[in-house]
């Protein structure tokens, strides 16, 4: 309702007093401030002379002249310029006030360091009588004020800036837009009704251009990187449920970034794969960099931590680190603290995980029959007398063995500061009890990261991470070793017991049943870290400031096994328990000079540093046998009287480094990045004790163009294209040199006499497996950067790779480690994100990431092909599992193509040994005989999409995110169907029989052995799964004071997952990260499961 | 100087420092280099015994059973009238139907390279060391020479002309390195010349026994000494029938008076028995600090006592049965026993394959020759495996004298001196013997006394018995005969180092 027509009466007053006048509140706020800040402010006085500049450049000017920085919506500065201007000794303040005199902008002092520069309310008259002052606050994301915030009435001149509380008033009337900006965060608009108070809540910018992004060595604005860098914020991040490090908390957000639990145990492990596998031999994980620490065990900090997480992917991005980024690098950034009243937050949620799929298996009963029907078949005497298959024993091994069971943590982090000191702690509990009974996994960490101003030129920082771990674990390693309960527990009958009459656990045969194994072995593992690094920073000169960094990583994990004697392994021995420790100790000391100019359209930043790193690696570990008690466990290996082993080693690792790196931007147009890095390891032999790895980039910014200038279409426009070469130095240590190691021998036939023997040939060419990377990207932005999108396609050549090359025996050696063979990945990688909605009372988010690789082995180093093994599941020598070849890529399955079973009569000879009722195999070779030669390539088993796509809604105080997370086109080895087909599985109950012809199902014997690796278990793996959904409350009522919001929560994770494979899990890698070669494992696994959990977030 | 040239000079002396090649030469701390791996005495007495340890310790391998452990035993004994194995490669050796691709042929090669070539490197760097007495050089050589030889002893066995390595080899890589060069094989008389060096500098050099070492404080029973050196030769000499030199060296062992038969055969393999008289040259073990896995494959399945074994390497009935009755070498089996599943194991009867009710058919006898019934049970075990020992010298020197002179009393009396320990049969007069007769009672013999002891392939092949005598076997198991000589005389060169080095050729060997 409008209720009188806009009319001018006053006329224009100048600037800056008009505006204090008209907002009283404004005025006593931005005087405290001023005063608060009198210090940092009135104290730096500055020479500025400026002829026709850019009020942009003005800034930058004085930005590099004092420790300010100004925060602005490019749109405001657009076309501004500064005609003259002289200032001899004038405070920053004066400088300000003298050049808004002209143009109709104000400025705002956020904190000492900080400025936020907004339009000026002013020199357009007012209807006073008509305009009721609008008063209301602004916060974050999370309910803590915002300051510094721009309020415009759309369409006017009138604005003011936020005060330090976020509260704001500003004359408008009903039917007037009201809108809010500021770096950083969307800007807001809301159409005036009659209220008189607006609170506003601002969601943070993720396309903006002006975002600040953490790259080698310093920082870019988004809208100057030439290279290839996915960026996951905080809000983005997999928090909650079974998420316990940065690499899960990053699954499924950033293109081209493949996360994997190749093991889904309570803190079991991830896999990392940034545009497709290098390496051979070596490891394919990408290098981890926390707040400039390198770190390997970088991905497991507290994810509740990270700030933010920076994927860097192109040889533009990553070649700053060298010799270690061949695998890409993900930089961590964790949360600092900032300026202005203290925020305190806990974050905390209770969830229960519950089994996703059981196993079908006969039961007691059927297994019975069946082992007496198969002993009829073989002429044996009945397995099970009439008596056992009247007990009615029937155990369901896999419910046994599982629980529904809890997850949960709790983080409480403040943070806070003034000008100078800005201090963030924070502090985590977390707790997870495997679905798989006794096995867990808690985590209690803590973070600390300080900063402090001294004056103007010198700051100076520290970050102490520490954390501890603790867990029960099992092995499901893929071996048919009894102590892999899996293993177990998938071959175990129904027919056996668990219990004896007194309680203890049933043997079965002279043997332990998986219950036992699962329940009485002590498996301890604990882990600590410690990082303590610190920064100082120093500015030399005018645009020229010196940063050094320095700290340590401490890294223990210790690991205590016992079995008792109630196993039967124990009881032979009365008790054999062990301890294994492995440390590591790396001290790392950088310094770098970074140095920024503008001279005219001209914009340099050059970065050079220095780096020198140590890591001591460190094991040991002892084993003993015959305890006169169970009672100490692995407590008192002491009082163990037969010591089996003990061991202790240390490995000795160093880098040393000079990099450097120039960006040079040409009218905010043309963008060029040179970077070069010199590394000389320990590792690398002492023909190529250093390396050299340089890249280079270009990137045009199109939107810049004149001809842009005048659609609509585009609000973002910039081609990259980047190459350059990096390295992968994780080759091992002391590779290249010829040692000498303990091989000790009995001379006597009771005691252990020392013996040292060469153990390893020496080969002075090793040197890192090295990468050219070529990238070309597109970075979009559509309808004022509603849409934005980056697309990238990429072509890496990995070179030098590291491979045994095999060495006649004679020598006394299988093999040498050298550098050969090539291998290339090709890809495409799209990104989008889209702002469907955002109106107040209703917000729609989506983003989409999309990548496609392609891997081919060009050369394996002259040899054709490489097979890699996996244990028979069977139990005899290991099988064929897959093989390499060029042309192909890694990790591909290598057998038979199965063709149904003999039925009688059928010609048998291709297969002459078998027997109606076996599997049949096709003869490839059409040669009459089914051998070893009949062997084909069955599939791939690393995935050739990944995608995640993650749908964000707000209605009301409602919010709900869906995030749904696929692979496809790969296949797995499900043998773990192959075993309960051919064993206990209820599908056993349809195998050939001399009555049962019409089946696929092999009679019962090995007839699949040694011929396992076959088309029936290659299953396509592909998924879509629902990996979480959250819907949430936000109470922002105050219900207490002091509270900001209150956020409760309800989530699941793994809801639902569309695939057609039948195993339980398509994500498994029995083989684990390691497995270059041989990934696609599914046998063993941890079973998977769903999560359900409820949350609470507070903000004080 | 302004500021800027003080950062330039700030970054130089930075920059400076990081160039130098120390800052990133590693401390190795837990291996030697050659640097610091033969500077002392306790340095070149420690290269020796790594090298005793080739001798059973695996090399790349999970397993305890390498080379004189247990697989040799499959090589030498599996493919003969004397073993029996099921299933997978062993089988195969048992069966007659092994080829170029048998994972233990290929052992056969690996392992004892893997012995020679930690030989020579011993004896490379230990011939320039600098800081040990020439007694000391003599001694630690002496050894490493008869380990060389023993290793080349068992690849000419095997496979005939070989590739040659020594101590040269080891020079001339460390030279110029080139380890990845296709080399030519080498007759075996070139490589029988250089061990009878080695072993003629053994046995000058080496010490009867270690009883009064002054090199070494303990007595190391396990250790090479002038009476294996002699043996090893006198082994040589026999299987080139170069009888007058084999005869010779036997006496000179005789002469040493250092060794006589142990009393009892039971208590000559018993797994607390380390050493005793009749030892020459064993392989040491003990089941804690450096255990093997030989009575994991030998020991029978499902037994009461000797639980957990898997009874994979057994003597076939018919060898078990042609013991006499009063033989005490025939109790060395676990021919009969209630398993732990109540079944009774044993031989089937003739012409029977299924077992009544409660039985179970073994389908070969269990030898307890290293599967200890009075040994402790763990998982490893600590049986010493004799490599050669007094009853082959007495053996071997009544062979010599037969192909040299014919029967006489006195080979008969020697043969009788090891029958007579085990209460068999004894042989009559040398008139009831001609020397074909003779021959053959004494491989008969020497099958009974050395059953696994890696002899029986050898022997058979000397005595130019190995066809007809293995081939009697398959057929009596329902195989095809399908040994025939001289093609395998030798065992194919393993297909993986054919492929690797086209000198290696398997033309008129097994080719599959």
């Amino acid at each position: 309702m409008q209720k009188n027509d806009y009319c001018p009466k006053l006329p224009p007053r100048p600037g800056f007093k008009a505006l204090l006048i008209m907002n009283g509140i404004t005025v006593f706020f931005l005087a405290l401030s001023l005063q608060l800040s009198a210090n940092g402010f009135a104290q730096k006085r500055i020479n500025l002379e400026v002829t026709n500049m850019p009020l942009a450049e003005v800034f930058r000017q004085i930005e590099n002249k004092t420790i300010f920085r100004f925060v602005y919506s490019t749109d405001l500065l657009a076309n501004r310029v500064v005609s003259e201007a002289k200032f001899h000794r004038a405070t920053v303040e004066k400088v300000l006030d003298r050049l808004f005199v002209n143009i109709p902008l104000t400025y705002k002092m956020i904190n000492d360091s900080l400025i936020s520069i907004g339009a000026r309310q002013a020199s357009v008259p007012v209807e006073v009588e008509q305009q009721a002052p609008i008063r209301g606050k602004i916060t974050d994301e999370n309910g803590k004020p915002l300051p510094g915030v721009s309020v415009t009435v759309k369409g006017t001149n009138r604005g003011t800036i936020a005060n330090d509380d976020g509260s704001f008033s500003i004359d408008a009337k009903p039917g007037e837009t009201l809108e809010f900006s500021i770096v950083g965060y969307k800007t807001y608009s809301i159409k005036i009704g009659t209220e008189s108070t607006i609170d506003i809540k601002l969601a943070p910018e993720t396309g903006d251009l002006n975002t600040v992004v953490v790259v080698g060595y310093g920082t870019q604005k988004k809208k100057d990187v030439t290279g290839s860098i996915s960026s996951v914020s905080s809000d983005q991040l997999n928090l909650g449920g079974v998420t316990s490090n940065a690499a899960q908390a990053m699954q499924g957000r950033a293109a081209g970034v493949q996360v994997s639990q190749t093991n889904s145990a309570p803190g079991g492990e991830t896999s990392v794969r940034i545009r497709g596998g290098n390496s051979i031999k070596s490891t394919n994980e990408p290098l981890y960099v926390v707040d400039g620490f390198p770190s390997e065990t970088g991905k497991d900090i507290n994810p509740n931590d990270i700030a933010d997480i920076q994927i860097l992917k192109d040889a533009s991005a990553t070649a700053i680190y060298g010799a270690r980024a061949a695998n890409g690098v993900v930089l961590i950034t964790t949360k600092r603290g900032k300026a202005g009243r203290p925020n305190i937050q806990y974050d905390g949620y209770y969830g229960w995980q519950k089994l996703n799929k059981g196993q079908e298996k006969m039961n007691g009963l059927q297994s019975m029959q069946t082992a007496n029907a198969i002993a009829h078949e073989t002429g044996l005497p009945d397995a099970y007398t009439s008596a056992e298959l009247a007990s009615g024993t029937n155990t369901d091994w896999l419910k046994l063995a599982t629980r529904v069971s809890k997850v949960q943590s709790h983080n409480l982090s403040v943070s806070g500061g003034n000008a100078d000191t800005k201090v963030a702690i924070s502090a985590n509990y977390f707790s997870q009890d495997g679905i798989l009974r006794n096995t867990d996994y808690e985590r209690y960490s803590m973070r600390a990261n300080i900063d402090k101003q001294f004056g103007n030129k010198f700051k100076m920082g520290v970050n102490l991470y520490g954390a501890r771990t603790k867990s029960k674990y099992q092995f499901y390693t893929g071996t048919i070793a009894p102590d892999n309960v899996m293993a177990a527990i998938i071959v175990a009958s129904a027919a056996m017991p668990v219990y004896n009459a007194d309680g203890s656990y049933a043997r079965f045969r002279g043997r332990d049943n998986p219950m036992a194994w699962l329940m009485e072995p002590t498996r301890d593992r604990w882990g600590n870290k410690v990082n303590i690094n610190a920064f100082a920073e120093y500015k030399i000169i005018n645009g020229l400031s010196l940063r050094v960094t320095g700290g340590t990583e401490y890294t223990d994990s210790k690991e205590g096994n016992y079995l008792p004697r109630t196993m039967v392994n124990g009881e032979k021995v009365n008790g054999i328990g062990s301890i294994a420790n492995y440390t590591t100790t790396r001290n790392l000391v950088e310094a770098y000079l970074s140095y920024d100019k503008s001279f005219g359209e001209n914009t340099l930043n050059v970065v050079g540093g220095v780096s020198y790193q140590k890591d001591d690696v460190e094991s040991s570990g002892a084993t003993v046998q015959n305890f006169s008690t169970d009672a100490f466990l692995y407590h008192n290996l002491g009082s163990g009287t037969e010591r089996l082993s003990s061991t202790s080693s240390k490995v000795d690792v160093r880098l040393a480094s000079v990099y450097g790196r120039v960006n040079y931007a040409l009218k905010d147009k043309y963008l060029v990045t040179a970077t070069l890095r010199r590394d000389g390891s320990s590792r690398f032999g002492p023909n190529h004790a250093y390396g050299i790895f340089p890249s280079g980039s270009v990137a045009w910014r199109i939107i810049q163009e004149d001809f842009m200038q005048n659609q609509h279409t585009f609000s973002n426009l910039k081609l990259r294209m980047s190459y350059g070469i990096t390295g992968n130095d994780r080759i091992g240590d002391y590779v290249y040199l010829s040692t000498f190691s303990p091989m000790n021998v009995t001379l006597d036939g009771h005691n252990s006499y020392p013996g040292t023997v060469l153990t390893k040939l020496p080969n002075s060419d090793l040197k890192w497996e090295s990468t050219a990377q070529f990238d070309l990207g597109l970075d979009l932005g559509f309808l004022d950067e509603k849409i934005t999108a980056t697309l990238d396609y990429y072509h890496k050549k990995t070179s030098d790779l590291l491979m045994d090359i095999p060495l006649g025996l004679w020598t006394g050696f299988g093999s040498q480690t050298v550098n050969a063979g090539s291998i290339e990945n090709k890809g495409i990688e799209v990104y989008i994100n889209s702002e469907n909605v955002n109106n107040k009372n209703f917000q729609w988010n989506t983003s989409l990431n999309f990548a496609y690789n392609k891997q081919k082995v060009l050369n394996l180093g002259g040899r054709p092909y490489i097979i890699t093994q996996a244990p028979n599941p069977y139990g005899a020598r290991p099988i064929d599992f897959t093989r390499l070849e060029p042309g192909k890529e890694l990790s591909m399955f290598y057998g038979y193509i199965y063709d149904g079973v003999f039925k009688t009569g059928e010609d048998r000879s291709a297969q002459p040994n078998f027997r109606a009722g076996d599997a049949k195999f096709v003869d490839i070779n059409k040669d009459g005989i089914v051998n070893a030669n009949d062997r084909t390539l069955l599939g791939h088993a690393n995935p050739h999409y990944v995608y995640g796509l993650n749908n964000d809604f707000k209605l009301g105080n409602f919010e709900l995110s869906i995030f749904l997370q696929g692979a496809a086109d790969y296949s797995l080895f499900n043998a773990s169907r192959l075993m309960l087909e051919t064993g206990q599985g209820i599908e056993f109950l349809n195998r050939w029989t001399t009555s049962n012809e019409n089946t696929d199902i092999p009679r019962d014997n090995s007839s699949l052995y040694s011929y396992c690796i076959n088309t029936r278990y290659i299953e396509d793996a592909s998924y879509l799964r629902l990996k979480m959904v959250t819907l949430g409350y936000n109470i922002t009522k105050n219900v207490l004071k002091k509270i900001n919001n209150i956020k409760v929560y309800v989530s699941a994770q793994n809801l639902f997952t569309i695939t057609g494979y039948s195993g339980s899990d398509p994500e498994v890698n029995t083989f684990g990260v390691l497995a270059n070669l041989s990934a696609g494992m599914d046998y063993t696994a941890f079973p998977a499961y769903r999560t359900y959990m409820v949350g609470l977030k507070v903000n004080f | 100087m302004n500021r800027i040239s003080k950062i330039i000079l700030l970054g130089v002396m930075i920059i400076g420092p990081l160039s130098c090649k120390k800052l990133i030469e590693p401390k190795v701390y837990s291996s030697l280099t050659d640097v610091n791996a033969f500077l002392t005495k306790s340095d070149a007495i420690a290269a020796v015994n790594a090298t005793y340890a080739r001798l059973k310790q695996p090399s790349g391998r999970g397993d305890s059973w390498m080379y004189y452990a247990g697989f040799q035993q499959l090589l030498t004994d599996m493919t003969t009238d004397a073993a029996i194995a099921m299933g997978g490669d062993h089988g195969k050796l048992a069966d007659g139907t092994w080829g170029a691709n048998n994972v233990y042929v290929s052992y056969g090669w690996q392992f004892p390279y893997k012995l020679v070539s930690d030989a020579i490197n011993g004896i490379y760097y230990i011939n320039k060391m600098e800081t040990i007495s020439e007694d000391e050089k003599k001694q630690f050589l002496g050894e490493l020479r008869f380990l060389k030889s023993l290793g080349y002893m068992d690849l000419t066995d095997a496979f005939g002309p070989v590739i040659l390595q020594t101590e040269d080899s080891v020079a001339n890589n460390v030279a110029n390195p080139h380890y990845e060069a296709a080399l030519p094989v080498t007759p075996v008389d070139q490589i029988n010349t250089m061990m009878i060096s080695d072993l003629e500098y053994a046995a000058a050099n080496l010490p009867v026994n270690y009883t009064n070492s002054a090199i070494y404080k303990t007595n190391d029973v396990g250790r090479a000494s002038k009476g294996a050196a002699l043996t090893l030769l006198c082994k040589l000499y026999m299987r080139e029938h170069q009888w007058d030199k084999a005869l010779k060296a036997a006496n000179d062992v005789i002469a040493l008076n250092e060794y006589s038969l142990f009393p009892s055969f039971a208590g000559l393999f018993a797994e607390d028995n380390k050493w005793c008289s009749e030892n020459i040259f064993s392989v040491m073990a003990d089941q804690i600090v450096d255990g093997i896995e030989i009575k994991n494959h030998m020991g029978p399945v499902n037994h009461p006592t000797i639980t957990f074994r898997w009874g994979m390497f057994l003597v076939p009935w018919p060898f078990y049965n042609s013991y006499a009755l009063t033989d005490d070498r025939r109790d060395m089996f676990y021919a009969e026993y209630t398993g732990t599943d109540g079944l009774l194991y044993k031989q089937p009867p003739p012409g029977q394959t299924t077992p009544p009710a409660g039985e179970a058919y073994l389908f070969g006898a269990p030898s307890k020759k290293f599967v200890d019934p009075n040994g402790p049970n763990n998982y490893l075990d600590g049986h010493v495996i004799p490599v050669l020992r007094y009853a082959d010298v007495l053996l071997c020197k009544a062979e010599a004298l037969n192909e040299l002179n014919g029967p006489s009393a006195e080979a008969i009396n020697l043969i009788n001196q090891v029958k007579g320990r085990s209460h068999a049969p004894l042989l009559g007069d040398p008139s009831d013997f001609t020397k074909e007769s003779l021959r053959d009672a004494i491989l008969q013999e020497r099958g009974w006394e050395f059953v696994y002891e890696l002899k029986r392939r050898q022997d058979l092949i000397r005595m130019g018995k190995y066809a007809e005598k293995t081939n009697a076997y398959l057929i009596s198991r329902g195989m095809p005969p399908s040994i025939t000589m001289p093609r395998d005389k030798y065992f194919s060169y393993p297909q993986n180092q054919i492929d690797l080095n086209p000198n290696l050729s398997n033309e008129g060997r097994r080719n599959n």
